[in-house]
């Protein structure tokens, strides 16, 4: 435990230099992470806004766009990174198409971080009732700890309920990731720009896709698509930002290329408050296809144990000096960043622009079992249902079985396409159908 | 044994000797009964479908309601947490008679937890009370949770009578003396339906406007049992709990109930405080009313006011802005220190468009603020672009005068042309084997072009060797014509999946051998098809062949793409390769001239004709560009009555030229050329006698205000009467299609008289009549249902001129000032879609579609056409006039209310550009001149957004005719002294 502590004590201070990873190493052990009482305790600089941050974050959490009541009776729980002088709370809607998180940076806080991990918590009632009934000039402790998140202010404790991590948080935390890593800055824009862009939100729950568009300088939401418009679809769902608005110096929005995410980035000096909505109100980010690929090749062991090893909550993953240290080969680690991401272990930084370990409380063993899409594939390759029918340099031609018929799988270049409903119907736009990955894995193997 | 002996008591309901039995169990015996209550429950409680002698069908249990109870009691007493809620998964024990007994030898260890998970549900059962909360409390058989006895607590003063009225009882509070001193607390903490007490229960008309719990705490209050200030600041503290709107409002409304002290205000200033981050603005505004009583006490905290500023000048409520203004300017008079960071919050109302709060802060900033004040200034400077042009007047002092809005500011709207647009061309077997796979998905309008154009081109490439590869399409057309609906699906999928079956049937009849796989696939669906038939009495054969395909409406509209793909089944028969004429080249389903006349090329090589219907559509989507380039190339490989039809086609200044052995043709590319304009060449044409209205659109169209009636049931007489009722309609006088006969030649007996046979023929049509393509425009189905799916499609067949559609989308979607239905809104919403990206011609039906889609009810709708405004203005082709004529006269008409526009206006079309202000400013001018003498709600709005318009342009009103009903109108209080700086 204490040996936790002394790391903190002497953090290596994450530092990007532009264009490159950052050396990142530091003895870290498991089994010392798992007595940790304790990740942070210390002041909040800016409570107010923290709180209004936290707020809006159960909002997130609390929300639905497409599920069931029953559903929703289910899923409630926001997970908390500590360490590495920083404080990330995450969340998802019950529906895991929208996904929060707060960031308090190393200036929003002054306090201890005696060990760092993460934990998933649950925002309850009196919880949330204490943070709306925060105001500017009072002095608020926060205490994240290894079994409980609390907030102490003025004697009064609220202390909350650890919950399991419910599936679709796990895919959908895994997916977004490597949604943000994709994604880029498109638009910057002042408070006041910010306002007069979300007074143009439409009213309801509108069901054509909005575009976010520039007319001269004022930002704008339109039904119609413009040259270098994000596309946004469910806009309603920014609605959830709204009651931070007034209060952010800055919003950023960050756009993953194909637009199968956006995120909307709000700054309060040492606060952030990032909202990533997934393509469509009606699908989360859990079903989408993002993480396949990089999931396609098998990750030995040893190797997610050394990463495991040499890294902590919140500090920046360096693929390349870990294959130094650790003596791994270089050329497996080239796509590690994919790999570790899509099983729940990196979480990205888009101001920072790169990964930091966040070591998600669940076995690895779970996530991997939890893509439907890669283990029909496995099943296609043992039931021998996959035959290469062409292999040239640039072009394979592949059949595989479907059901009832034999699906024809091309793979040219960044070229993949198969006859499949799925690879149809979304052209890729939604990761590998089961054909192509069972193909690449074949060619692989 | 055992279990056999309570089956006996189970089957005979002897209550009486249930609890005897069940106490004289040892472990083991409750361990055997436990594993001998699944067979039973599953006998008895499970759910069958019961049918009766007439034929009725009901689900119903065996078990009678005194063999209920005795299951669950048994349960109660054997089972665990788990096994119990398997049998009991409403907790029945709750009002099970049998229970009490027991629990007074017996309470299983999961009692109390299980009631108190009750709260994880959304409503607790009706019959458990407080009362019975307690007296398990008491017994000792309960550890209440907090959340548990808030959820109880609304229904405490409550009893209900045996005729089921409630009564109130406000001294059942006292029972317990820790529900006053502890109990009453948690209503504030957890979400309750306390809100929902007065309004819900049913206690006769006496009690009727009681405010039953505003009415006990006070009294308690008042008699010191609670205490007052505490009671204070809880119902504040309670509004940002993030609890519902209507419950926050209930804790304001007890708030303002209590009538709160001066003095008391002074000391809940931290508590008010807080509300003004309440998300609904009920709590914020009576924080600010509670602010408003002591602003001028030495004692106001007026940091923690500025603190919040910024958040409530932002807010969406206006009451809200312009109270926190109010209170600012006490404020400014009564603290001279702190005048600079005051005026700089004040600053914050400039994000809102309304002329009354920016006024307001103006004029604040005019008397407080002194120039020096540099943060003041800057702050200012930054809200500049968001200023309203009298807001800048006033505050000229303090400004810098910006540039103007510059004219040619790029609006929003797409930079390209879909016609400059090329689409990708085919040439492989591989992209069309991927292109069938996706064609029914509805992925893109033109795949319904693509994909039988694609067949046609390559069909040597379709060889036996290759057929397996389409076995996933076959499939995929089969799930498309046999499955259910989905949401993105129109009939035209369906059409495209029957064309492609009945194509894979020729390939199988070519390649017996190669084709078994697809064989196959045809064989297992129609013998699913067949299975259906036999099952259910309601099923129709899905699986059509193209030929006899039909919509179920009779919708002619559906035949244009129906007839091009019969075109192509007929060429793949037959083996002839002269590709389809009409296939798009670019998006939007716009044609190259230059490819039109390479493909007739191939025609002419081969000495074959062009199918006439293929024809008119060709001339329908020929593009604007490559004209001279297409002619040229005409004038050298073409001659005779085609290469007139072209010359006559592309070349603006050329006539017809005869013979027309194709009148059909000739008529199209008049249409094609300017559809108003009439040709005396045409004279003896049939299609001369049809009403311009078939390929115009242009109609007779009025909004008014309709009576109709209204059936409503009448309980006294117990049946449906008739009552008068107001409808807000637009109406369009639709022509009956006239349908000319007109001679067949021999040469064009080909396959566009087929298309004619494919339609119903009326009575009175000539057997063997050609129509031309805008004759088969028709939207008949009663109520829309999958069309709005395929409205894309239609457009795309004459993206030139497709205002005969929006005529028919207009009357059917948008008659009613609110949508009458989702589809409505749906076809309307993806006909502007497809609008949005053609270049338009205007005539009377676009400017009636823009506009009235411009004052629709749905917002994205508006925002729709508002682009199209946008686009239009930009690209100078656009006339606002009528577009502010129609506006008017929809306003007269009452077919929407003002607001609708005023709200477009000041969030979608203001200061878009300095030509597009300009434009506005024309669109008001001319719909003043069509609204009506007395101003219709919401004038005032308008007109200062037309003072403002006439700011920004440095503009004066100069239309006589606006000017006179303006003047009509300064007899409106209201708006006098508006007008009289317009006019």
């Amino acid at each position: 435990m204490s040996d936790i502590v002394y790391h903190y004590q002497n953090p290596s201070v994450l530092n990007k230099t532009a264009g490159s990873d950052e050396l990142f190493l530091s003895k870290y052990s498991e089994v010392q992470k798992k007595d940790v009482p304790c990740f942070f305790w210390g002041k909040l600089k800016d409570p107010y806004t923290t709180s209004r941050c936290l707020i809006t974050l159960s909002n997130v959490v609390q929300s639905s766009f497409n599920l069931s009541p029953f559903q929703l009776a289910m899923l409630k729980d926001p997970i908390v990174t500590a360490g590495n002088e920083k404080i990330r709370f995450e969340g998802f809607s019950h529906c895991a198409g929208v996904y929060a998180r707060v960031d308090i940076l190393p200036d929003g806080h002054d306090g201890e971080f005696p060990g760092n991990g993460t934990t998933n918590v649950d925002f309850n009632q009196p919880m949330i009732s204490a943070l709306s009934s925060v105001s500017k000039a009072e002095n608020v402790v926060l205490s994240v700890g290894k079994k409980e998140v609390a907030i102490a202010k003025e004697g009064q404790k609220i202390v909350e309920r650890k919950v399991p991590l419910p599936t679709k948080w796990i895919k959908g935390l895994a997916s977004v990731q490597l949604f943000l890593a994709d994604a880029e800055r498109v638009f910057t824009f002042n408070r006041i720009q910010t306002l007069q862009l979300f007074q143009s939100l439409p009213n309801g729950k509108p069901r054509t896709d909005y575009y976010l568009i520039m007319r001269g300088t004022k930002p704008s939401f339109s039904p119609v698509k413009s040259g270098n418009g994000i596309c946004i679809g469910g806009v309603h769902r920014l609605r959830l930002l709204e009651p931070l608005l007034p209060l952010a110096t800055e919003l950023r929005v960050f756009a993953q290329p194909a637009m199968q995410s956006v995120t909307w980035q709000l700054y309060f000096g040492a606060v952030r408050f990032s909202l990533s909505i997934s393509r469509d109100a009606w699908r989360g980010f859990s079903g989408e296809g993002a993480a396949l690929e990089s999931l396609i090749e098998d990750v030995p062991d040893s190797w997610i144990d050394a990463v495991d090893k040499f890294s902590y909550a919140n500090h920046e993953f360096n693929p390349t000096l870990l294959s130094i240290e650790e003596g791994l080969d270089l050329k497996k680690v080239e796509n590690i960043t994919g790999r570790l991401s899509a099983m729940g272990l990196l979480g990205y930084d888009l101001d920072e622009n790169h990964f930091f370990y966040r070591r998600l409380p669940f076995k690895l063993s779970r996530i991997l079992s939890l893509n439907p899409r890669l283990k029909d594939a496995e099943k296609l390759l043992e039931e021998g249902k996959v035959a290469i029918t062409l292999q040239t340099d640039n072009r394979v031609e592949a059949k595989v079985q479907g059901s009832g018929v034999n699906h024809f799988v091309v793979l040219e270049g960044e070229n993949e396409k198969c006859t499949c409903t799925w690879f149809s119907k979304h052209q890729g736009e939604r990761g590998l159908c089961k054909h192509i990955l069972a193909v690449k894995k074949k060619l692989i193997s | 044994m055992v279990v056999e002996e309570f089956a006996t008591i189970l089957r005979k309901e002897r209550s009486s000797d249930l609890i005897s039995f069940l106490r004289s169990l040892d472990k083991q015996g409750k361990k055997e009964l436990a594993a001998g209550l699944k067979p039973l429950q599953k006998e008895y409680l499970e759910y069958r479908q019961v049918s009766s002698l007439i034929g009725h069908s009901s689900f119903k249990q065996k078990a009678s309601p005194a063999q209920v109870n005795i299951l669950h009691a048994a349960a109660f007493v054997c089972c665990n947490r788990k096994e119990y809620q398997k049998i009991d998964g409403f907790s029945h024990f709750l009002n099970n008679p049998l229970v009490p007994d027991i629990l007074s030898w017996y309470c299983p260890d999961w009692f109390s937890d299980v009631i108190n998970d009750l709260t994880k549900q959304n409503w607790l059962p009706w019959n458990f009370r407080y009362n019975t909360a307690m007296e398990f409390v008491d017994k000792g058989y309960l550890q209440p949770t907090d959340e548990l006895l808030a959820r109880l607590i609304p229904q405490i003063i409550f009893e209900l009578d045996k005729d089921h009225k409630q009564r109130f009882v406000r001294e059942n509070v006292e029972r317990w003396p820790i529900t006053l001193s502890h109990h009453i607390w948690l209503i504030f903490q957890f979400e309750t339906d306390i809100h929902l007490s007065d309004r819900y229960s049913h206690f006769g008309d006496s009690k009727k406007d009681v405010k039953h719990w505003l009415e006990t705490l006070k009294h308690y209050t008042a008699l010191g049992v609670i205490d007052r200030e505490r009671l204070l600041q809880e119902s504040l503290l309670a509004t940002g709990r993030n609890f519902n709107k209507t419950l926050s409002g209930w804790f304001v409304e007890l708030f303002e109930f209590l009538e709160p002290t001066v003095q008391e205000l002074i000391s809940l200033q931290s508590q008010l405080i807080i509300t003004l981050s309440s998300q609904h603005s009920k709590a914020v505004n009576a924080a600010l009313n509670g602010m408003k009583v002591i602003v001028e006490s030495p004692e106001f905290n007026v940091s923690g006011l500025l603190e919040n500023t910024p958040v409530l000048l932002s807010s969406e409520t206006k009451s809200v802005v312009t109270a926190t203004l109010t209170l600012l300017e006490k404020l400014l008079r009564k603290h001279p220190d702190q005048r600079e960071a005051i005026t700089v919050s004040v600053c914050h109302a400039f994000i809102h468009n309304d002329e009354n709060i920016q006024n307001k802060a103006a004029k604040l900033l005019l008397k407080y603020h002194d120039a020096s004040r540099q943060s003041v200034n800057d702050e200012l400077g930054r809200y500049a672009d968001s200023m309203l042009m009298s807001a800048k007047k006033t505050l000229a002092a303090f400004l810098i005068e910006a540039a103007p809005i510059p004219d040619d500011i790029v609006p929003g709207a797409a930079t390209q042309p879909a016609e400059a647009v090329a689409l990708p061309a085919l040439s492989s077997l591989d992209e069309l084997v991927f292109l069938a796979s996706q064609a029914f998905d509805n992925n893109d309008p033109l795949h319904i072009d693509l994909l039988p154009a694609a067949l046609v081109n390559l069909q040597d490439q379709v060889t036996g060797a290759e057929l397996h590869k389409f076995e996933p399409a076959l499939q995929r057309a089969y799930a498309t014509v046999m499955n259910d609906w989905t949401s993105t699906m129109g009939y035209l999928d369906h059409l495209l999946a029957t064309f492609f079956i009945d194509v894979t049937r020729l390939w199988i009849e070519w390649f017996p051998a190669e084709g078994a796989s697809l064989q196959k696939i045809h064989d297992a669906f129609k013998k699913k098809d067949e299975e259906n038939k036999a099952k259910w009495s309601w099923y129709k054969s899905r699986i059509l062949a193209l030929l006899p395909w039909r919509v179920e409406s009779g919708d002619t509209i559906y035949l244009i793409h129906k007839a091009i793909l019969v075109v192509a089944y007929e060429k793949l028969k037959k083996g002839r390769r002269q590709p389809i004429l009409s296939t798009p080249t670019h998006a939007c389903g716009y044609v190259d001239p230059l490819i039109v006349v390479q493909r007739l090329l191939q025609y002419r090589a081969a000495d074959v004709l062009p199918d006439g219907h293929d024809f008119q559509i060709a001339i329908a989507r020929i593009a604007s560009f490559h004209r001279d380039e297409a002619l040229t190339e005409a004038r050298r490989v073409l001659t005779g009555e085609t290469l007139n039809l072209l010359e006559f086609l592309l070349n603006d200044a050329a006539r017809p030229i005869p013979p027309f052995h194709t009148p059909y043709l000739w008529f199209m590319a008049g249409i094609a050329k300017s559809p108003r304009q009439h040709y005396p060449e045409f004279k003896d044409f049939s299609y001369a006698q049809l009403p311009s209205s078939v390929y115009t659109g242009e109609v007779p169209w009025r909004s008014f205000v309709e009576n109709y009636k209204v059936k409503k049931y009448d309980y006294g007489k117990k049946r449906y009467e008739d009552e008068p009722a107001e409808r807000n309609v637009l109406r369009l006088t639709l022509d009956p299609v006239q349908s000319p006969g007109v001679t067949v030649t021999a040469e064009d007996k080909g396959f566009f008289s087929k298309l004619t046979r494919l339609v119903t023929p009326g009575k009175k049509d000539p057997p063997e009549e050609t129509r031309i393509l805008y004759q088969f425009i028709s939207f008949k189905a009663k109520y829309l249902s999958a069309e709005h799916n395929d409205v894309q499609r239609f457009i795309y067949l004459m993206p030139s001129n497709p205002n005969p559609i929006l005529t028919l989308v207009t009357a059917r979607a948008l008659e009613y000032s609110k949508f009458w239905s989702e589809t409505d809104k749906k076809m309307v919403t993806k006909t502007l879609e497809a609008l949005v990206d053609l270049t338009l011609v205007y005539n009377e039906v676009t400017y009636l579609f823009i506009a009235t889609c411009m004052v629709s009810s749905d917002k994205t709708v508006r925002s729709f056409a508002a682009e199209l405004w946008i686009k239009g203005v930009a690209a100078r082709d656009l006339d606002s006039t009528q577009i502010g004529r129609i506006i008017g006269m929809h306003l007269s008409g009452e077919y929407a209310p003002m607001k609708r526009f005023t709200d477009l206006i000041s969030e979608n079309l203001l200061k878009v550009s300095g030509a597009h202000n300009k434009a506005l400013e024309l669109l008001f001018t001319t719909m003043i001149e069509y609204l009506p003498d007395e101003p219709p709600v919401g004038t005032k709005r308008y007109l200062d957004l037309y003072a403002e318009l006439l700011a920004l342009n440095k503009s004066t009103l100069t239309s006589e005719p606006a000017g006179k009903r303006l003047k009509a109108w300064s007899s409106s209080a209201s708006l006098k002294k508006l007008i009289s700086s317009l006019v």
